[in-house]
């Protein structure tokens, strides 16, 4: 049932955003029309779109889309709980992204329309890839989303760090998007389909493993690992976090990661099933060394940014532990480690979010304010940005009674079930050391007094993303039951392992 | 209102108070001191009721009340006490307040931040007691540390960066282990029953669990709770956090440090290991006993070339707790009863150990013991109540001290297993009865009274001739209001233990039990889990990774 | 009267708090000595009471769970209230202690002899204090230790005993430290308490033992089912009990805190450290008769152990000029003869011999005191002399004391002691090592101790005074309040011994009434270990003496005059060395050097300890502490350090090898890239290199794991 009605249907929320994209480009193009107010209308747009995509589940019923018969555009895309649930997030991160930016890009300098344009194409890229059940729909989303950071990676046209940021991100990301082809040609060839579900049944009927297969899959691995920022493809990651806008920065750590995740799902637990042995290895050196590397070297870094973006390198590696327990023929073993995949990947958003806010307020006149050294005496100066930031901290922490803890408790809570204990070892000695530079941040802000006195570059927009921030962990922290419940209603049901 | 909202009043009414400083201006100091030694105040009084409406005949368990929280993972807030954590909320409340009395004049920047983290501790601790779920146990576990690095880290002395730090970390390496073994334990107990729940007295069926798989994976459970346990306590080699947090710690910091932080991780090898793992306690049964003894001793000699009057008090809290994991680990009624009563024993002696340092510190700033001498002729008061103290520490008969080593040693002179070390070059071995570890224990009776009496010699006696020393004053009325209490205390446990032992008895009783019966269970499924475990043999040393051996292919 | 048995402790802690609490403040020098003698005169009172209608008990009624009445054993057992009681051991005995005290025969003697010497000597030092500003502390002090020492000696059983063992123990240390400004007594105090310790950590062994074997701790429960354990076992408790009472009654090896303790106030000394205290070890062997007749072997070694004491104290006695210290070594050898006594099964002696050692070594040492008050604080035995012209109640009095502690026919000290010289000789063993060689040790001893306690009086009493004119010009005769004690107790030291009266000297007639007074406690100790095999029954040790008491007349009877011949040679040689020709002792010593060293330096006794114990303890404390430091945290910073290192690589690898492929390429890139020419490209090679490398990292791995 795929005819092109029923498919517009179902696509209404990129369309409605893609649209709306356009419609900002034209606004910004007009003169005299305040370019902030352009923003304003982005996140706007971003709530209508979001509110499509929960008209979905709230129409029909969330069962309705645990099953495989929401598929259209010829078996590319699907609509299921899964792509619901990340759309969500992506469109989550976008608004609070906006929001963020109002004054930040002011203070910058920098204020124009297609910045938010740019936001809503790629959130449209990612909202695809979330969708896609076929390597080529996934391979659009991702240059669609990817295309769009890389100019806004790169959007302090003045700024000689974020050129650099923005090349580099451009020169690896063109490389790993060749990679991904070059891996997807390969399955191709020798499976005759790109389509996942289809993969999935040939797979399972012969579980043939030819080299070629294997390469293949280890391109698709290295190109998705290096959107994920995973080791050895992390590399560009500080470099971009640290070069782009803050605003940015933070949409990227969250939103295109959450994709990049999507993606990893739908390819390994649809398409790559029949061969589980071959990739739990794989992302297990991936995850390990994803999260050791990336604790390990945040340790000693000064500067905020560069600091986060290494502690989302960590983070990477904790998730895709929940992919690694996906493997698991065992179809409840399995559904944990997704339903910690998800939980974690909407939990970290607003952490990341509420975090990276913080690092925006600090930039101020012409203060950068994105050093670790900036923070000090934030509790003196405004008490409650620091005890955000403090709930922040202990939540990438994983410090019991914020939403991180319950992230990381599922994370363990899927490794020990699937008999991966000495994984759950390796993150707990990883959450330890982590710990460590995070409370580096709470030791300048509470025990150091204050660098300066220019004043915080505080703005409604701001004070409502961080709010929003610390409500969600706070909230989820302590009553996390309403969450879970929709993410185990989201789970990706359709080409279920096993 | 109901019975079963008198813990969650008791635990939270010291947060909401907290709360209420919100309202205060940050330069009221005067009022902020007054609001938070108030609502301590009230926070002790409304725990008094347990003491006697708790009915030691009466049910395992009481004043319980258990509400469902995160349904979809089996947790439930489910609090409830026995004699065991009663005792040990009081100990707690009073000994809060006494810290925060004591802080009136020792804390002057921040305060308003300071009490504020005291109040908030203070749930922490108390939560921690009054939990009969494993979540919500560890949620209060380790929320707990992070006020107390505040403490340590703001109010601190100059290395509270490195002391704080040392704190946090090693103690939250300690629990996120626990963690994964609470983890092991609630999927081996759902795949079990096919309930999945964090219950603790559910999760207790277990320790009558004897299939091979549970017990080869119980071994492993225990070893993560012990590293748990172990480094809050603090057993021997993992105590080194301890003399920094408290030398570089706020006077009431070191005061609730050692009055109840430490007495949290005995309480959980006497709540959760001992009842759920029995089979894994007795086999390891010789490491623990030694390390036990092994803390007693070593922290006794390492105590005694101490130069820092606040060091030597900590080291010496590693050398009484050893005397508790010893009471605790005889297994048997007398020397649990010995261990737990000593928990609070030293709760109270070092408690007031640590203020007592405090208070000469607030005077001369200075903590170095050579800077001392003679001091009793200039603050007999002051020496009194030292005296007392050392005396209750190095467990005078008719003070609490001796009442809980005594009642240890009678434990542990029962124990059935010694050990035997087997001779270089021949094939014979030493074997050493049960005996040998009250033998060696005692040696703690003789080395503590050296270190305490040398202390309190070189402090209280000879020439009182550093100049600034003459000038000091005597206790004022509230330092004096702080102290009494607590050798009230000292006598009374001292003189009437009953009261408390009263208590205890039945709940301990009722721990022994649940270890010696071993009823084994009928045919079960054997989950997947732990079939593999086996294979992995069973660890030979408490220390090392409690990582069940995983499998990659099955 | 027996009901209020708890009172007799009780009263003297009373005046404990009130002289502690108010004593500084409120009371004046007068209301504070009221109080305090007032509260052990009362207490004396009291034991008399109880002590007489111990007499007939026919007429005390027993209440169940509260006052328990033993007609055989003449025994009351009052529980005053429950103090501990903590569930069921591995041997499934629950274990519970009450707050109890008993009174039968034994504890009656130790009642008197402490209640009463201890007012006495209340009493002198109201004189003797009385311009110490410390004066409340110092009768504080003095009360808490009556009612302590009480305590030990009603309590019911071992740990209640153990309150007060412990309670008089820090008492000695306060008393001792009394002047705790100077270091020598702070110090003196420190080594008291620890070597006290070490004999506590042995008795609170022993009681573990004992609940494990018995599942009680009561006196009497354990007492009469002796026979219920092996002789091995009880041997071993009974000798970890006697390390114990080494520890209090200053036995060898533990016996080296007593002579520092004379830093305390002459008093405390006599109280404390001579008639009362250091006697409790003594006290508590012979309550525990019944367990070491079960085990003999703990018997032989209490009764080695006393004779080497009591021989070895006596020689170190001879050269010392502290007129205390003499005094100290003195009561050391004399508590050897106790322990002696005990060890042979004479328990009744040693009891006897204790009770007249207090009369006369309380007498003892307050005429020292007294002399000293006189000397105004002088002790140096070599500053005095000719002091009889002026001390003229001090002298009469302290020769009394000399002649009852040389065992003078007619002195309390003759009668004792002869006792002990009599089941000395008549002991036998399975060891061989026959009752004459304890009585030629003990003679020798008493040899010794006649000849430095003469020795003492004629350097102190006699000559040309040595004092300098100062002194010479404030002696006085002390206070009435010191001098009516030492007469009381000279009285004592003569008649206390006419109790108990040898066979030998009443012609046959049976006129030991102490013995017969103890009868009950000892009789059916030893038929509780006589009941068990193999331990050495009452009846043999009995039969024993009958053996001599028959045919052994004449033999008690000539054995008594060689010792009277010792003790009064010993008397000439003393008058011949420090009175006619007082240049003999000089050439003597330096005839004898080595000797002459090694006694005026005690054997070095205190050296050896502190170079093979003390020394090594606290330097291994030292290595330790920092094993401590370098090690076990030294390990916890370790971990923190290669983290960080590993960090600190991870950073220089950014930096130096990823850039260093950039450099490498750098000219490369220049010809290469023109489209990125104008920007500067910073890494990306570097970055692209490692993104490779990874690749193939991962397909060179996969396929080689794959195989």
């Amino acid at each position: 049932m795929s005819d092109l009605s029923s498919s517009l249907y179902l696509l209404r929320p990129e369309l409605l955003l893609s649209f709306y994209g356009f419609f900002l480009l034209l606004m910004s193009a007009m003169p005299r029309f305040r370019a902030r107010w352009i923003g304003v209308l982005a996140a706007l747009g971003c709530l209508l779109t979001l509110l499509v995509v929960l008209s979905f589940p709230y129409q029909q019923g969330m069962e309705v889309f645990q099953g495989s018969n929401l598929l259209f555009f010829g078996n590319l895309m699907v609509l299921d709980g899964m792509a619901i649930f990340f759309k969500v997030i992506f469109l989550a991160s976008a608004i609070l992204s906006i929001l963020i930016s109002l004054r930040y890009l002011d203070i910058e300098g920098v204020q124009s329309g297609e910045y938010y344009s740019l936001i809503c194409f790629a959130v449209v890229g990612m909202m695809i890839m979330a969708s896609a059940v076929d390597l080529l729909s996934v391979f659009v989303g991702l240059e669609l989303m990817a295309i769009s950071f890389y100019i806004l990676v790169g959007y302090f046209r003045g700024n000689r760090k974020s050129n650099e940021a923005a090349m580099k991100y451009f020169l690896l990301g063109a490389f790993s998007t060749g990679v991904f082809v070059y891996g997807a040609s390969l399955i191709y060839s020798s499976k005759g389909t790109t389509n996942l579900i289809e993969l999935g049944v040939r797979f399972a009927q012969s579980d043939t493993t030819s080299p070629a297969i294997l390469l293949g899959m280890i391109l698709l691995t290295v190109a998705l690992g290096f959107k994920v920022a995973a080791v050895p493809f992390h590399s560009w990651a500080p470099d971009a976090y640290e070069g782009a806008p803050t605003a940015i920065t933070a949409f990227l750590s969250t939103a295109s990661k959450a994709a990049a995740f999507a993606a990893f799902v739908r390819i390994y637990a649809m398409g790559f099933g029949g061969m589980r042995q071959q990739w739990i290895l794989l992302l297990a050196v991936l995850s390990v060394a994803s999260m050791t590397l990336g604790n390990v070297s945040a340790l000693l870094q000064d500067n905020m940014k560069r600091m986060l973006a290494y502690s989302s390198i960590a983070h990477a590696g904790y998730v895709l532990i929940g992919l690694i327990v996906m493997s698991r023929p065992d179809a409840s073993v399995s559904d944990y480690g997704q339903l910690a995949l998800l939980f974690y990947l909407a939990v970290y958003t607003f952490i990341n979010l509420g975090a990276f806010s913080l690092v925006v307020m600090l930039r101020r006149e012409n203060l950068t304010g994105d050093r670790v050294v900036d923070f000090s005496g934030l509790q003196q100066r405004s008490p409650l940005a620091a005890f955000a930031m403090l709930v922040f901290m202990l939540s990438l922490a994983g410090i019991p009674a914020t939403a991180g803890f319950i992230g990381k408790y599922y994370l363990f809570a899927a490794a020990m079930k699937a008999n991966l204990a000495w994984l759950a070892v390796v993150m707990v000695l990883n959450s330890v050391v982590s710990a460590f530079y995070y409370l580096r941040v709470v030791w300048h802000m509470y025990q150091k007094p204050p660098v300066d006195s220019v004043r915080y570059a505080v703005s409604p927009g701001l004070v409502a993303a961080v709010g929003i921030c610390l409500a969600f962990n706070l909230l989820v922290g302590l009553y996390p039951e309403p969450l879970i419940e929709l993410t185990r209603q989201s789970l990706m049901v359709l080409g279920r392992l096993g | 209102m109901g019975d079963q909202w008198i813990l969650t009043t008791i635990t939270f009414f010291p947060l909401a108070g907290a709360f209420g400083l919100f309202f205060f201006n940050k330069e009221a100091k005067q009022a902020i001191a007054w609001y938070a030694t108030a609502v301590a105040f009230l926070g002790m009084l409304i725990s008094f009721p347990l003491f006697w409406r708790y009915n030691p005949a009466g049910a395992p368990f009481q004043f319980e009340n258990s509400l469902s929280w995160i349904p979809s993972i089996g947790v439930s807030y489910h609090v409830g006490v026995d004699g065991i954590s009663v005792l040990l909320i009081l100990l707690t409340t009073v000994l809060g307040f006494l810290a925060i009395l004591s802080s009136w004049t020792a804390i002057t920047e921040r305060v308003k931040e300071y009490y504020a983290m005291m109040l908030i501790l203070q749930t922490g601790m108390l939560g921690v007691f009054i939990s009969l779920d494993f979540f919500l146990f560890y949620v209060f576990w380790e929320v707990m540390l992070v006020p107390m690095y505040f403490l340590i880290g703001v109010w601190g002395g100059p290395r509270k960066l490195y002391a704080a730090i040392k704190f946090f970390l090693y103690t939250l390496l300690g629990s996120v282990l626990m963690l994964l073994g609470i983890l092991a334990l609630y999927f081996y107990h759902g795949s079990v029953t096919g309930n999945y729940t964090f219950d603790v007295v559910a999760l207790m069926e277990m320790g009558r669990d004897s299939s091979p798989a549970w017990i080869a994976l119980a071994r492993w459970i225990f070893l993560a709770f012990f590293v748990g346990f172990a480094i809050k306590v603090p057993m021997f080699p993992f105590h080194t956090w301890l003399p920094d947090a408290h030398v570089e710690a706020p006077t009431a910091g070191s005061v609730i440090l050692a009055g109840v932080l430490l007495k949290m991780g005995t309480y959980g090898f006497v709540r959760f290991s001992l009842p759920i793992l029995p089979e894994a306690t007795r086999h390891f049964l010789p490491y623990l006993l030694g390390l036990s003894v092994i803390g007693i001793i070593y922290g006794a000699m390492v105590a005694m070339v101490q130069k820092d009057w606040k060091k030597l008090v900590a080291y010496s809290s590693v050398s009484h707790l050893g005397f508790c994991t010893l009471g605790i680990f005889a297994l048997n009624e007398v020397g649990l009863n010995g261990g737990i009563l000593q928990m609070i024993n030293h709760g109270i002696s070092t408690g007031a150990l640590f203020l007592i340092v405090g208070l000469i510190y607030e005077r001369r700033h200075t903590r170095m013991i050579a800077d001392f001498g003679g001091l009793s002729k200039q603050l007999p008061i002051y020496a009194t109540f030292f005296l007392i103290m050392t005396l209750s520490s190095i467990g005078l008969p008719a003070l609490n001290g001796f009442v809980g080593e005594f009642t240890i040693l009678l434990g542990a002179w029962q124990i059935p297993t010694g050990f035997h070390v087997s001779i270089p070059f021949t094939d014979k071995a030493l074997v050493f009865g049960g005996q040998v570890w009250s033998v060696l224990a005692v040696l703690g009776i003789v080395l503590g009274a050296a270190y305490m009496l040398w202390l309190y010699q070189r402090t209280m006696f000879g020439k009182l001739d550093k100049p600034e020393n003459q000038a000091l004053k005597d206790l004022n009325f509230r330092e004096i209001l702080t102290l009494a209490p607590l050798v009230v205390l000292a006598f009374w446990i001292g003189i009437f233990p009953e009261t408390f032992l009263g208590m205890l008895r039945p709940s301990v009783s009722r721990i022994v039990q649940q270890m010696s019966e071993n009823a084994p269970r009928t045919a079960r499924l054997q989950p997947a889990s732990t079939t593999a475990v086996t294979g992995g043999g069973a660890p030979d040393s408490p220390a090392g990774k409690p990582a069940p051996p995983e499998i990659t292919n099955e | 009267m027996l009901s209020l048995l708890y009172l007799i402790p009780l009263l003297p802690l009373a005046g404990f708090v009130i002289n502690g609490l108010l004593g500084k403040r409120f009371l004046s020098k007068r209301a504070v000595s009221v109080v305090a003698c007032g509260t052990v005169l009362l207490a004396f009172l009291l034991s008399l009471g109880a002590v007489f209608s111990l007499n007939n008990l026919d007429s005390v009624a027993s209440v169940p769970g509260h006052l328990e009445v033993d007609q055989a054993a003449k025994r009351v057992t009052l529980t005053a209230a429950q103090w501990l009681s903590a569930g069921a051991g591995a041997n499934g005995a629950a274990f519970t202690i009450p707050w109890g005290f008993t009174l039968d025969p034994l504890s009656a003697v130790m009642l008197l002899v402490v209640t009463g010497v201890g007012f006495l000597i209340h009493v002198y030092s109201v004189g003797y204090m009385a311009h110490e500003e410390g004066y409340w502390r110092y009768f504080a002090y003095l009360n808490l230790f009556m009612s302590m020492m009480l305590t030990l000696v009603l309590g019911s059983s071992f740990p209640v005993m153990f309150v007060g063992w412990e309670g008089v123990g820090l008492c000695s240390y306060l008393l001792i430290g009394f002047d705790y400004h100077k270091d020598s007594a702070a110090d003196a105090g420190k080594k008291a308490f620890l070597v006290n310790r070490v004999g506590d950590m042995a008795f609170v062994l022993a009681m573990t033992w004992i609940f494990t074997a018995f599942g009680t701790l009561g006196f009497a429960e354990v007492m009469s089912q002796v026979g219920r354990i092996t002789p091995g076992v009880a041997a071993g408790i009974g000798i970890l009990l006697f390390i114990g009472a080494c520890g209090k009654s200053a036995q060898i090896p533990l016996y080296v805190w007593l002579p520092d303790a004379m830093a305390g106030p002459t008093p405390v000394s006599a109280l404390i450290h001579a008639a009362t205290m250091v006697t409790a070890g003594v006290y508590m062997v012979c309550r525990c008769s019944a367990l070491y007749l079960r085990g003999p072997e703990a018997l032989m070694v209490v009764a080695v152990v006393g004779a080497l004491t009591a021989l070895f104290a006596a020689t170190m006695a001879l050269r010392q000029n502290d007129i205390k210290k003499v005094l100290a070594y003195s009561t050391v050898s004399q508590l050897g003869y106790m322990f002696l006594a005990a060890g042979v099964g004479a328990f009744s002696a040693a009891i006897f011999h204790l009770m007249t050692h207090a009369f006369f070594k309380a007498l003892l040492f307050l005429g020292s005191g007294s002399v000293i008050h006189a000397m105004s604080g002088e002790q140096d035995l070599r500053k005095m002399g000719g002091l009889k012209k002026v001390l003229r109640i001090t002298y009469p009095t302290f020769l009394i004391g000399t002649l009852a502690i040389a065992g003078i026919p007619g002195f309390s000290g003759f009668f004792s002691k002869d006792e002990i010289l009599w089941k000395a000789f008549g002991h036998e063993n399975a060891h061989g090592l026959g009752g004459p060689v304890f009585w030629l040790v003990s003679v020798v001893a008493a040899g010794l101790t006649t000849f430095y306690m003469f020795r003492l009086v004629f350097l102190c009493f006699f000559g040309e005074g040595r004092m300098d004119h100062e002194t010479a010009h404030h002696l006085h005769e002390s206070p009435r309040t010191m001098t009516v004690p030492l007469i009381v107790l000279a009285v004592l030291s003569i008649i206390g011994g006419w109790v108990g009266i040898p066979k030998s000297l009443s012609l046959g007639a049976d006129l030991n009434a102490f013995e017969h007074y103890l009868a009950p406690v000892f009789e059916p100790a030893a038929e509780a270990a006589g009941e068990a095999a193999g331990g050495l029954s009452h009846g043999e040790v009995a039969a024993g003496a009958a053996a001599h008491g028959e045919g052994g007349l004449g033999l008690e009877l000539l054995l008594m005059a060689l010792a009277l011949v010792v003790v009064g040679s010993s008397i000439a040689l003393a008058y011949r060395f420090y009175r006619s020709h007082p240049e003999i002792p000089k050439r003597l010593a330096g005839a004898f050097p080595t000797l002459a060293n090694l006694l005026s330096n005690k054997y070095y006794v205190d050296e050896l300890y502190d170079l093979v114990i003390i020394r090594p303890y606290v330097l291994a404390c030292r290595g330790f502490h920092g094993f401590d430091v370098r090690v076990v945290d030294g390990a916890v910073n370790g971990v923190r350090n290669v983290t960080v290192g590993f960090s600190h690589l991870s950073r220089y690898f950014d930096q130096y090898v990823v850039d260093g492929a950039v450099n490498a390429s750098a000219h490369l890139t220049r010809a290469l890239s023109l489209g990125f020419r104008r920007i500067q490209t910073g890494m990306v090679q570097g970055y692209l290199s490692l993104f490779v490398f990874g690749i193939f990292a991962f397909v060179s791995f996969f396929l080689f794991w794959h195989r």
